[in-house]
């Protein structure tokens, strides 16, 4: 089966903590692929090893066919990525920020200008796109950064929490975009903690627990054989959490 | 009240002291607030005795007063002094914190506490400004000294004057700081407030100097010109109120110093409310479209990068700061040489000398930028590194981008040189250009290598967020001085020796031509060292 992403064995250490314990990952190409986990699992961790920000310990990785470690501006002109942090230039502002990574992938001025004004208008940045970043509020700040993963048309997607401080209205745009995006051969893997939006978008899920790949595959194969009835369940299982077992706060009343 | 006051000191202790103890544990911040708790204790070291002394003084003052002794009227004068330093501590201390907040105003209008009662907490939190709690003590012995002296009723009215005195000082100190956060929570005005903040502190430290020059010739002009009795507008200025009000027991100065404090109080009452009530302004959309940016000589994302570089400079406060703050010097060191130096048989080359100094003085202050490129983008740096572009491309944009900043100073210090001193061929001028020029290309590779081994975590877009690493600014500066000696050397030594412009035209491009020789073997260092520290790069500048 041919891969948009496949690692085996990727670790990355720091120090003595394992961040990634060896997983291996295959992401199908054209799939919408949810990689899901606790806080602190190793999501972006794996995310800034398969774009090249961070050197695994260990193991291997090949992004479209390719390895980042050893062509690393060849990758990178096929992928976008949304990083956790957003990756945006405070002093920049919307416009500037697509100029910047339009003129970085060597998209030439018409098309630089053209996707430009198409991707602000989908965001709803026309009316902001000559303020700062450093004047954006969250919101503002992740679709600059998507529209800059988006800017150069990638073969391959990395979104870190692509739906979390959006609102419903730009929320159900990028859902609709990215579901249209993958119709048209193009592969999205995101992490999410928002399990019922990973459900309803997502064909293929990773759970990512520890550092450890605990569970990976088609949705539905994997509902099926946990015999969960959603995902949530699916999950809590997994990381080895019980639904409901907060202790109560007795003296909290309304 | 009592739990509000309470808690809003014990609010403002837990600032200081968390503010004194800093949030990592490196070697650098270990310094950093080992440093910050030495001033704080020179502070109190300083404060505590001197309040005692002062304290004293007033004592023996007021009860020289009470018992009509002439010579006891030094203790106004004293009074006057130290009020006037406390009133211009009180007033311009929230200004230079440039808009440090007291607190939050979101959390604060969360609070289930009256508007009125807030203010009131706000307002008395004042009162432990190091300044005015140092003024206390003498504030209360001035009266305890006419009690002594036999005049109870002076010893009274002096102690509401006091009261009056140190609620004034509390209205300006929560008129400034509320009115400076209220400007300095807005970016764009706040930069512009920073700026104009920053210049006024500049050239007022030329002020000394100016007026040494002006009455050097005659002193008796400047004691004339210091002496404060003559100036009617000194009469009214509060530390004034306070001493003519308790000598003699005067209520109208009084009155007007109540009034002034009532004033004022009114005033940080409307900015309190506002900086509750309003959010901070926006600035408005402008409908500039996506462009591309091209430079001879650079690739495609090469030149991303230069042109990010210098909208950094540009755009960012201490950016701004450095471009506009370092002509200041080029344009005092004009002026003094156009009396020292032009009738010395130098007056042909002083223009070119200034843009000389001008450009190696801009090479120095754009090390807090140069030498910390690549830590000064924050999680720009990753959108950077996120993208196909090599570690060469990134070295080559940094220091086109750095040229372009580099050229903005040089412009205005070649403006300065002209005007003042137009003098000297062509010829000298454009060598002269081109010798700064050759001093930049010389000193970027190390700059960029220092910056890529030496990072510190740095917000140009705040004016106290971080600095460049010790280490890569004195190396910077060390480089950067001797660059601009060997161009400086150069040019100097051809005219000596020629006295040809054409002659020094050409060796200032023999100059250049070795220092791109260097830089050609030194940049692909910089670009290695880079692509090693990538990862450490992307972590530190953004402040991990």
């Amino acid at each position: 089966m041919d891969h948009a992403i496949h690692t085996q064995g990727l670790r990355r250490e720091f120090g003595t903590f394992v961040a990634v314990d060896g997983i291996d990952l295959a992401v199908p190409r054209g799939s919408l692929y949810g990689f899901v986990g606790p806080n602190g699992a190793g999501k972006s961790t794996t995310i800034k090893c398969l774009t090249g920000l961070l050197k695994p310990t260990s193991g291997t990785m090949r992004i479209l066919g390719l390895d980042p470690l050893t062509h690393p501006e060849t990758t990178k002109r096929r992928v976008g990525v949304m990083p956790e942090d957003l990756a945006l230039f405070e002093h920049l502002t919307a416009a500037e920020t697509l100029a910047f990574v339009g003129q970085v992938h060597g998209l030439d001025r018409a098309t630089l200008a053209a996707r430009s004004d198409e991707l602000l208008a989908l965001m709803d940045l026309t009316e902001a796109k000559g303020q700062l970043v450093a004047d954006y509020s969250h919101g503002m700040r992740k679709k600059t950064s998507l529209a800059a993963a988006l800017l150069p048309a990638p073969k391959l997607l990395f979104l870190d929490e692509p739906f979390e401080g959006i609102d419903a209205i730009a929320s159900r745009q990028i859902k609709d975009l990215l579901l249209d995006y993958v119709k048209r051969g193009g592969t999205v893997f995101l992490t999410s903690h928002i399990l019922e939006v990973v459900e309803r978008l997502c064909d293929h899920i990773g759970v990512i627990h520890k550092g450890r790949l605990v569970a990976a595959g088609p949705i539905d194969a994997l509902r099926a054989r946990e015999g969960a009835e959603s995902l949530e369940a699916m999950f809590l299982r997994l990381v080895g959490a019980t639904e409901g077992a907060a202790t109560p706060l007795t003296w909290l009343s309304g | 009240m009592t739990g509000l006051l309470r808690a809003f000191a014990i609010l403002r202790w837990r600032l200081f002291v968390n503010g004194l103890r800093g949030r990592r544990r490196d070697g650098f911040e270990q310094v950093s607030r080992i440093s910050r708790l030495l001033v704080a204790a020179m502070i109190a070291v300083t404060l505590i005795p001197g309040s005692f002394m002062m304290a004293v003084f007033a004592f023996i003052g007021a009860r020289g007063l009470a018992q009509g002794n002439a010579k006891a009227d030094a203790v106004l004068v004293g009074a006057q002094a130290v009020l006037g330093l406390v009133t211009i501590l009180v007033a311009i201390t929230p200004v230079l914190r440039f808009g440090g907040a007291p607190s939050s105003s979101t959390r604060l209008s969360l609070l289930p506490v009256p508007r009125g009662l807030l203010y009131a907490a706000e307002l008395t939190a004042q009162l432990a400004d190091p300044w005015i709690l140092a003024i206390v003590p003498p504030l209360l012995a001035f009266p305890a000294g006419f009690a002594a002296g036999g005049h109870p009723a002076d010893a009274a009215f002096s102690l509401a004057v006091g009261g009056v005195m140190l609620g004034f000082l509390a209205a300006l100190g929560s008129t400034a700081s509320l009115l400076a956060a209220l400007v300095f929570r807005n970016r764009r005005v706040g930069e512009l407030a920073t700026i104009g903040v920053l210049l006024v502190l500049s050239a007022a430290a030329f002020l000394p100097t100016a007026f040494i020059r002006d009455h050097a010739n005659d002193p008796k002009s400047a004691v004339h010109a210091l002496n404060a009795a003559e100036r009617p507008w000194l009469a009214v200025m509060p530390w004034s109120l306070y001493t003519r009000a308790v000598d003699g027991r005067q209520p109208a100065p009084a009155l007007a110093l109540a009034l002034a404090a009532l004033s004022l109080a009114g005033v940080s009452r409307w900015a309190f409310g506002r900086l509750l009530d309003t959010p901070a302004d926006r600035r408005s959309g402008t409908s500039r479209t996506a462009k591309a940016r091209r430079f001879p000589g650079l690739s495609p994302a090469a030149a991303a990068i230069a042109w990010t570089t210098f909208r950094l400079a540009t755009r960012s406060v201490r950016g701004r700061v450095i471009l506009f703050t370092s002509p200041i010097p080029v344009l005092m060191l004009a002026i003094l040489w156009k009396r020292i130096l032009v009738d010395s048989g130098w007056g042909s080359l002083v223009g070119v000398l200034v843009l000389g100094v001008g450009s190696a003085l801009t090479l120095f202050s754009l090390q807090t930028i140069l030498a910390n490129q690549f830590a000064v983008d924050r999680a720009g740096l990753t959108l950077t590194f996120l993208g196909p572009a090599s570690s060469r491309e990134i070295v080559l944009g940094k220091a086109a981008g750095g040229a372009l900043i580099f050229g903005g100073p040089v412009g205005i210090a070649v403006a300065i040189a002209l005007a003042l001193h137009p003098r000297g061929t062509a010829g000298l001028w454009v060598a002269a250009l081109i010798s700064a020029l050759s001093a930049y290309v010389a000193q970027a590779p190390v700059a960029a290598l220092v910056s890529a081994s030496f990072p510190a975590p740095c917000d140009l877009m705040k004016l106290r967020a971080g600095n460049v690493h010790p280490l890569a600014g004195v190396i910077g500066m060390a480089t950067a001085l001797v660059a601009s000696l060997a161009a400086a050397g150069l040019f100097i030594a051809t005219f000596a020796m020629t006295g040809s412009a054409l002659a020094v035209l050409a060796s200032s491009l023999v100059g250049t031509a070795v220092a791109a020789g260097w830089a050609a073997l030194a940049l692909p260092l910089a670009a290695q060292a880079v692509e090693l520290r990538r990862e450490n790069l992307a972590m530190i500048a953004q402040g991990r």
